[in-house]
């Protein structure tokens, strides 16, 4: 849901503030609809921007009408961010922007690569390469009634190991979109319009952090039917180190915050099948949602 | 006086066993990471340099109630691995 207007009487502006894993920044646009689709993505976080300094990070989201043109610029005042042919493509480029900035303002914090799924039972975390269909299951899990609080990144406390999904659009190639419709899962349809898919528009906004009771390592390729193999805990923090990313910080450094990640947690590689059956036996695995 | 060899963990390795007994290895001078299951994180943890691999097949046998034959073969295969890798080393000698 939108917070209260902020436009500008003279050059009817929007601008919002956000604070995000205590990040602020705060977004400037003319677009009633940019605006609408960004608080389906931080509307959890909205502030009243009342003392954000000046100087806070601060993009700008603008429609360009000259014809042959990029019809979207996301740019930070000063430097261009992006442009893209669409709006949702265009979002996407500066939610990466903040993406980046955040995690770099949190460095006590590690960054591991992956989708959270929330379960009744506790926190699923499924990790794999580039391309390895998390994102595809995370949402046929929704599909499923599980909450998916993001499908990219988690931040993990080094002390607890308990995670903290960011919120993220999902990032889905026109193969997944047709999956997911095939699979039943209800997708709005603005965001479906603007291919700008958020966990909002599933019902899960202001995650907690959460403790990972089981984690998925998902292997590249499928089979006709999907596989579960049980790992160790330390096969599984094996597995997990190359989708770690603490800037500044060495496998020392994360691999006893991955310790404390897996120590909780049952964990299996999956090599997928068709994705109703593979959702299916994950959620055998997850219990109800 | 022959004495028996006897393995010993590499002291630039760390090592971090975890719940379920499975332990992560460290060699921070490579940069790599190994995972051992549980019943190799003993034996890990019994390198101390006091054992000879008899002395540790017999503590494993007792706990795994493994034929002795097998478990020995099984360390032995295990700590040739690992002493590839500069994770172990092999006081007065290396064994056969």
């Amino acid at each position: 849901m939108a917070g209260p207007p902020r436009r500008d009487p003279v050059s009817h502006r929007y601008t919002d503030s956000f604070q995000l894993f205590d990040f602020r920044f705060r977004v400037v646009s003319e677009s009633a609809t940019a605006r609408r689709l960004l608080y389906r993505l931080y509307g959890a976080y909205a502030t009243s921007g009342a003392d954000l300094h000046p100087s806070a990070f601060t993009l700008h989201i603008e429609r360009l009408a000259t014809p042959g043109a990029r019809r979207w610029r996301i740019h930070d005042g000063d430097a261009r961010i992006g442009g893209r042919v669409t709006l949702g493509l265009a979002l996407q480029e500066l939610e990466y922007a903040v993406c980046v900035r955040m995690i770099a303002h949190r460095p006590d914090l590690m960054a591991l690569h992956g989708a959270t799924v929330l379960a009744a039972g506790g926190a699923c975390f499924i990790s794999g390469r580039s391309g390895a269909g998390k994102t595809t299951l995370a949402l046929a899990l929704a599909a499923r009634r599980y909450r998916v609080g993001g499908d990219d990144i988690a931040l993990i406390d080094p002390n607890t190991g308990a995670a903290s999904p960011v919120p993220r659009c999902f990032h889905l190639d026109e193969s997944s979109w047709r999956l997911l419709r095939d699979v039943g899962l209800p997708i709005p349809a603005q965001a479906l319009r603007h291919k700008f898919l958020t966990p909002a528009d599933l019902c899960v906004t202001d995650i907690a952090p959460v403790t990972v009771r089981h984690i998925l390592l998902v292997a590249r390729g499928s089979e006709p039917d999907p596989r579960l193999v049980s790992l160790t805990q330390a096969e599984a923090e094996l597995g997990l180190l190359p989708e770690a990313d603490w800037p500044g910080g060495s496998a020392v450094r994360a691999l006893p915050a991955l310790g404390r990640l897996v120590s909780g947690a049952a964990a299996y590689r999956l090599t997928s099948g068709r994705l109703d059956a593979t959702a299916g036996a994950v959620a055998a695995l997850l219990g109800p949602p | 006086m022959n004495e028996s060899p006897r393995p010993r963990r590499d002291a630039g390795v760390r090592a971090e066993t975890l719940p379920d007994g499975s332990a992560m290895l460290y060699d921070s001078r490579s940069g790599m990471a190994y995972a051992l299951t549980a019943s190799a994180a003993q034996v890990w943890a019994s390198c101390d340099g006091t054992r000879t691999l008899d002395a540790i097949a017999r503590q494993l046998m007792d706990i795994y109630d493994a034929p002795a034959g097998i478990v020995q073969n099984d360390i032995a295969a295990l700590l040739a691995d690992l002493q590839a890798r500069g994770l172990v080393e092999w006081d007065g000698g290396v064994a056969a």
